[in-house]
This record gives C-alpha cells, sequence and structure tokens, in this order.
C-alpha cells in the first residue's frame, strides 16, 4: 500500500460500503462455499435484501451463484471467486494501514 | 478520516465470525466424536483380542484403528486451516497484544515442553502399559495444543463443551490407577461432539 490517495480509493469502493456485502466475502474467504439459506440464516436478513448483496458481488465476479442439487433438491450455492479473493486481501491490507494511520493520528493528538 | 469504514469493517468481521464459529463447531464436532470413539473401539478390540491371537495382528490393528481415526481429524484440519488464516489476518487488525495471546503463549510452551518430555519417555519405555499410556499423552497433548491455538489465540467462543474437551486430559492421570477411567475422557469427547454438532446445525 504505497499512498494515502491508493488506500482510500479501495476503501472507499462502494463494495465495501455495505458490512454485510463484505462480511459474506470475508466469510466465503474462510470457508470456500456457503448455500444461500445457510446464509440467510446465519445473517438473519430478508431474501430480498440478501439476493440484492449477492447480486452485486456476483455482478461484480467476486462470487459465483451455483445451482446444485442434493437428494434431488436443488440449492443455490455461494462460491468465492479468485477476484473476490484478492479483492478481500487488498482489503484487508488497507484497512490494517488505515487503522494504523488512525491511531497515529490519534497518538500525535495526544501529543 | 471516515469512522465508517472502520465501523463497517468491525460490522462485517462479526458477521462473518458468525458463519465461521457454525462451520467450526461442525468440524470440531466430528473431531470430537472420532477422538471419542476411538478410545472405546481400541478397548473394546484390545478385549477382543484376548483370545490367543499373533501380537503382530494386536499391533496391526491398534496401528490401523489409529490411522483411521487420524485420516479424517487431518482432512477436517486442512479445512480449518483455511478458516485459521483469515481469522488470524483479523485478529491481527482488531487486537493488540492482550492478556490472552500472552496465555496462550505460556499454554503453547508448556504444551509443547510436555510433548518433547513424554515423546522421549514413550521412546524410553519399558513398561507396556507405562508406553501405552505415554502414548495417549502424547496424543491428547497434540490436541491440546491445537485447542488451545484455536479457542486462545484465534479467540473462537468457548462453549461449556469446549472447556470440557480442553480440560478433560488433564485427568488421564486417573488411568495410572483404573485403565478403564480413559473412557470418561472418551465420554466427555463424544458428549462435547454431540452438543457441537447440534449448535452447529440448530438454530444461530
Amino acid at each position: 500500500m504505497e499512498n494515502l490517495k491508493e488506500l482510500m480509493e479501495i476503501l472507499s469502493d462502494p463494495i465495501f460500503s455495505s458490512p454485510i456485502r463484505v462480511g459474506i466475502l470475508l466469510a466465503l474467504t474462510g470457508i470456500k462455499t456457503i448455500t444461500f439459506s445457510e446464509l440467510q440464516k446465519n445473517l438473519g436478513i430478508n431474501k430480498s435484501t440478501l439476493s440484492v448483496n449477492l447480486k452485486i458481488l456476483e455482478n461484480n465476479g467476486l462470487i459465483e451463484i451455483k445451482t446444485k442439487f442434493f437428494k434431488d433438491r436443488p440449492r443455490e450455492v455461494i462460491v468465492i471467486t479468485e477476484k473476490g479473493k484478492k479483492l478481500v486481501e487488498k482489503y484487508l491490507e488497507a484497512i490494517l494501514k488505515y487503522k494504523e494511520i488512525i491511531e497515529e493520528n490519534n497518538n500525535e493528538n495526544i501529543k | 478520516m471516515n469512522s465508517k469504514i472502520y465501523e463497517n469493517f468491525l460490522e462485517a468481521n462479526e458477521i462473518a465470525r458468525k458463519i465461521y464459529y457454525l462451520k467450526f463447531k461442525k468440524y470440531i464436532g466430528i473431531i470430537y466424536l472420532i477422538v471419542g470413539a476411538y478410545v472405546p473401539i481400541t478397548i473394546a478390540v484390545s478385549v477382543i483380542l484376548r483370545t490367543p491371537l499373533p501380537s503382530y495382528v494386536s499391533t496391526y490393528l491398534s496401528a490401523g484403528i489409529f490411522i483411521l481415526g487420524l485420516i479424517p481429524v487431518i482432512f477436517l484440519n486442512t479445512k480449518l486451516l483455511e478458516l485459521y488464516k483469515i481469522i488470524n489476518k483479523l485478529n491481527k487488525i482488531i487486537y493488540k497484544r492482550d492478556i490472552y495471546s500472552i496465555i496462550y503463549n505460556i499454554i503453547m510452551k508448556i504444551l509443547i515442553g510436555l510433548v518433547i518430555v513424554s515423546s522421549f519417555l514413550y521412546s524410553m519405555g519399558i513398561d507396556r502399559d507405562l508406553m501405552g499410556i505415554g502414548g495417549d499423552l502424547i496424543v491428547f497433548l497434540i490436541i491440546e495444543l491445537w485447542l488451545s491455538y484455536t479457542f486462545f489465540r484465534l479467540k473462537f467462543k468457548i462453549s461449556l463443551e469446549d472447556w470440557l474437551a480442553i480440560l478433560s486430559p488433564v485427568g488421564l492421570i486417573l488411568q495410572i490407577i483404573y485403565p478403564y477411567s480413559v473412557l470418561i475422557f472418551a465420554s466427555i469427547w463424544i458428549f462435547s461432539g454431540v452438543v457441537s454438532m447440534v449448535r452447529a446445525y440448530g438454530k444461530p
């Protein structure tokens, strides 16, 4: 992360304006796949809100929504893409740097 | 600086952790069940093998049961590894070095020391029963290392069943007095496994 401008560009990405979307991306980075119903159950949000957020992530190429059959019943499975993983990496680096800058500023203000 | 950015991150972290936790309970629940089942199965086999059988059959069977249990545990751990990686990154952002990290580091060092000492004693063992206890101790200490890493370092929520699983190997000393007391530990691990699975598949 070379400069503040680049840092703010990453963090100001509309993808990261919603904690739900960031939460989904972070979760998928750790667990790879999750079904729509599992995600809805864990997030405690309604279907339409979840669908809207998933659509945004899918349209940006960060996740893939696949239909798989379990015991002859279709289930929507959400998978993170390589692009999604890379973006999460960048985001976490940016947040870490961002926090360090805030702490440095706070320390300077105290002095 | 926009503080909303960091607030969003913290909220997202909570959302992700809820999902990690349920997956984690599923994986750890299976591991508890496998470890719990290993002991009674081994005892059952050893009782059966009291009938005159060549000693090498007994050795191969014991080793076979151990490996059969070990394979799924290793497989589940590889799945947990991805989870551990991202949680470590999140913790690095959120937490400073705190009292839990210090406690964890002390516990890890003690456990690593115990594994080395008991491995040495195990290799030097002359009494077969003592060697058996030494072997069990090494297995349980390795599990303790992993559990302490998971709960203290990664800061997963520790439920009652996890505390029981973490503390149960302490009672292994009882094996010296009464060998079948190991079944108490097995029962605890099976109980922890069942409760973890109920939590994983139940309501969040």
